[in-house]
């Protein structure tokens, strides 16, 4: 502002001589200062007379520099008021700062929750706080060692200070501080030292869900179980993912099958059950488990699901599918009947009864004697081909299509021949997983409708594929429940809960080839109540030992029942099931068995048949 | 008069700015505050969902099935025999046999009686002894 009035602080250059040629003209000089002293007297009493003219030319010179100097000043001012206006009246809307609340009602995680059927919490995400150091900012690595490992007594002074003497930029200390610890560490106020904002996978059940859920690593990338196979779900969407399961139908199979367990000193075990109308698994449980909070502080032998990828041959149980196969065949009905009066010899095989009844027996007999013979028989009847294409109806022969990866193959034999139909009728030759079976035994009994079982909560009706008519499934449930009330499944029995099922009690494959006549797959397949089944009940014991109180035997009927009756003993009321009178008249009625005698009545026609296939073998 | 012309647009002029000038910095006060409360939610719910995962520790059948057998020790498994509907209970008759009202429940044996009932029970004890 300065530059442009500097000329006008001098003088201009055509006044001062005119100034100074009047000064020089002597003698006029007087006269005309009088004349200018009395005009002026009144206005300027004490401006010499002389400077007249220079002090207007100032007065002017001064005024105009006022004015422009207002006028940028009034200028300036109102470009501020102006803008002062626009910045705090007239300001873009766009830029008003969050002007909304917080609308969600959950926190941002990384990974979604896992909730069960009735939403009780299974998997979160926690923020947590993690530590790590730069080890080219830390003045003394050893130092500040024995500073972290003193207020984190889990670590090793020495081999952390080992880890910190490392060229390195980044090296991390501690995953998962608590606050407490976060703040012992701060306090040391140590140079390089840095926190991090983490997420950790929590299971608040702990073990009880281990083969469900699975785990996740230390970046929460999912390793097993739903947090794998559901991994980009649970990325993707904040929502929690509901499955079937329900907690305490969870808990309750767990803990009568670990009991069995530790009762027996078996090695494992493996439990369902299962929803029969919609395939809705509402507990899976595979024995010995795991914490999925600290998945590797347990051999890698627990972490194997027995459930879904173990494969075995189960034994008796087989027989369910085995009776409906012929019904449904119609190569025999519920009046007809087997010799099994002697055991089959086909080359170096030889099939036995466990409980020899030594003479004919009826369709009902040969299931609630578990008859391995006439079981052979009545298969043999329906013939290779036939047994096949049924067992692949049941989905026997392939992997389940379900949520979980960890699913077995089942084996069977290449080449299905008589003798293979023969033990397949009994359950050996064809080995499925326990899940396999469960779900074969809720077609059995649903109506005859095999659907894919399923991990997470069903929403709308399932579908499924009609695998045998609903008079043969209804036959069924009265055989299961005549087994249960008449034959070897009378541990799983509870009153008012119209339980039927069968067992199941297989020699395992030792590792040398061949049976092994001690170690046992005792097993035990149950639905209930039988007038309308709602649930199957499934539990298997891998090498159970027989003590006193069951007389030293170690099969189904023995070990596996029991478990199942105490577990629907407590399911039963969860699910609302209410318990009826197994006496009254109408019960009784629907659930009625009359087996004839007609003696002998189908043995010349199987005889002929027999022959016929041991020749083709 | 101009004079008062003046006088009145001048004060228009303030009350106007004041008035822009008094929202503007109660808005922002507002704002401040929102953001404010918005940090506060966030942390409420995230400690909610700590909350939430404890509750749920807590809660494990395993512990609560504990809890009940020390705490609770005269309360067994259900028996099946134990679940009914509630039709078919017997309805409480209005007289005994010999024509007395029927006593009130937990007048049995003394006051100890009533206090052991569920409270269930205890509370709707108007309505059964109806």
């Amino acid at each position: 502002m300065i530059g442009p009035f500097k000329n006008r602080r001098r003088p201009t250059p055509a006044h001062p001589p005119e100034t100074r040629e009047r000064a020089g003209a002597g003698d006029f000089r007087p006269e005309r200062q009088g004349a200018f002293e009395g005009e002026r007297k009144t206005a300027f009493d004490a401006a010499p007379p002389r400077t007249d003219g220079v002090f207007r030319q100032a007065i002017e010179t001064g005024r105009t520099r006022l004015l422009i100097t207002g006028a940028v000043m009034a200028l300036a001012f109102a470009v501020v008021g102006g803008r002062l206006v626009e910045v705090s009246a007239l300001a873009d809307p766009r830029e008003t700062r969050s002007p909304q609340a917080v609308r969600s009602a959950q926190v941002d995680t990384e990974r979604a929750d896992i909730v069960d059927r009735n939403g009780d919490l299974l998997a979160t995400s926690l923020q947590t706080v993690a530590l790590s150091a730069n080890p080219r900012r830390l003045i003394d690595p050893v130092e500040a060692a024995q500073k972290i490992a003193g207020v984190l007594p889990e670590l090793d002074a020495n081999r952390l200070a080992a880890r910190l003497a490392k060229d390195a930029g980044f090296v991390w200390i501690h995953r998962n501080l608590t606050p407490a610890q976060q703040y012992a560490v701060n306090r040391l106020g140590l140079p390089g030292v840095e926190f991090h904002r983490r997420e950790t996978r929590v299971y608040p059940q702990g073990p009880l869900l281990s083969h469900v859920l699975g785990y996740t690593d230390v970046d929460n990338n999912g390793l097993s179980g739903v947090e794998k196979s559901f991994d980009e779900r649970l990325r993707a969407a904040d929502a929690p993912l509901q499955l079937s399961i329900d907690l305490r139908m969870q808990h309750a199979l767990q803990q009568e099958l670990q009991a069995a367990i530790d009762e027996f000193q078996a090695i494992g075990g493996a439990g369902v059950i299962l929803d029969v109308k919609t395939g809705e698994l509402m507990a899976l449980v595979s024995l010995p488990d795991f914490d999925p909070n600290h998945p590797t502080a347990t051999p890698a032998e627990a972490r194997f699901n027995r459930t879904t990828l173990g494969v075995y041959e189960l034994g008796s149980t087989f027989k369910i599918f085995n009776t409906a196969m012929a019904l449904e065949a119609g190569t025999v009905d519920l009046f007809g009947g087997y010799d099994a009066s002697e055991p089959i010899r086909v080359s170096r095989f030889q099939i036995n009864d466990f409980h020899p009844e030594n003479r004919w027996l009826s369709v009902p007999e040969i299931f609630i004697h578990s008859s391995n013979i006439g079981s052979a028989k009545m298969a043999l009847e329906v013939g290779p081909a036939g047994q096949k294409a049924f067992m692949r109806k049941l989905g026997f022969l392939e992997r389940l299509s379900f949520e979980l990866n960890e699913t077995g193959a089942p084996q069977y034999p290449e080449t299905w021949r008589p003798i293979n139909t023969m033990t397949i009728s009994f359950g050996h030759g064809l080995a499925v997983t326990p899940l396999h079976l469960a779900n074969g035994v809720a077609t059995m009994l649903n109506g005859g409708v095999r659907i894919e079982p399923t991990l997470v909560k069903r929403v709308g009706a399932p579908r499924g594929e009609r695998v045998i008519e609903p008079w043969v499934s209804d036959v069924i449930r009265k055989l299961l429940r005549l087994n249960a009330t008449d034959g070897s499944g009378g541990k799983a029995d509870v009153p008012g809960y119209l339980v039927g099922g069968k067992t199941g009690t297989a020699e395992k494959v030792g590792a040398t080839g061949g049976y092994k006549r001690k170690a046992l797959i005792s097993s035990f397949v149950a639905g209930f109540p039988m007038t309308d089944p709602r649930f199957v009940v499934y539990a298997v014991l891998d090498e159970p030992k027989g003590n006193e109180s069951t007389f030293g035997y170690a099969t189904g009927g023995w070990v596996a029942a029991p478990v199942v009756g105490r577990v629907i003993e407590r399911i039963a009321p969860m699910a609302g099931i209410r318990p009826v009178d197994p006496d009254a008249p109408d019960i009784r009625q629907a659930l009625a068995i009359q087996p004839p005698k007609t003696e002998q009545k189908q043995l010349a026609s199987f005889t002929a048949t027999m022959a016929a296939a041991i020749a083709n073998e | 008069m101009r004079a008062f012309v003046l006088f009145v647009w001048v004060m228009l002029f303030s009350a106007t700015g004041y008035t822009l000038f008094h929202i503007t910095f109660q808005v922002q006060e507002l704002e401040d505050e929102l953001s404010q409360l918005n940090r506060q939610i966030v942390k409420e719910q995230e400690a909610v969902h700590v909350l939430e995962a404890e509750w749920s520790y807590l809660n494990r059948p395993q512990r609560i099935e504990q809890l009940s057998e020390t705490l609770l020790p005269m309360l067994g498994r259900v028996q099946p025999a134990q679940v009914m509907r509630l039709e078919d209970l017997p309805m409480r008759r209005d007289e005994t046999e010999d024509g007395e009202p029927p006593p009130a429940v937990g007048a049995l044996d003394g006051v100890g009686r009533a206090e052991a009932l569920p409270a269930s029970l205890r509370s709707s004890e108007g309505e059964t002894s109806r």
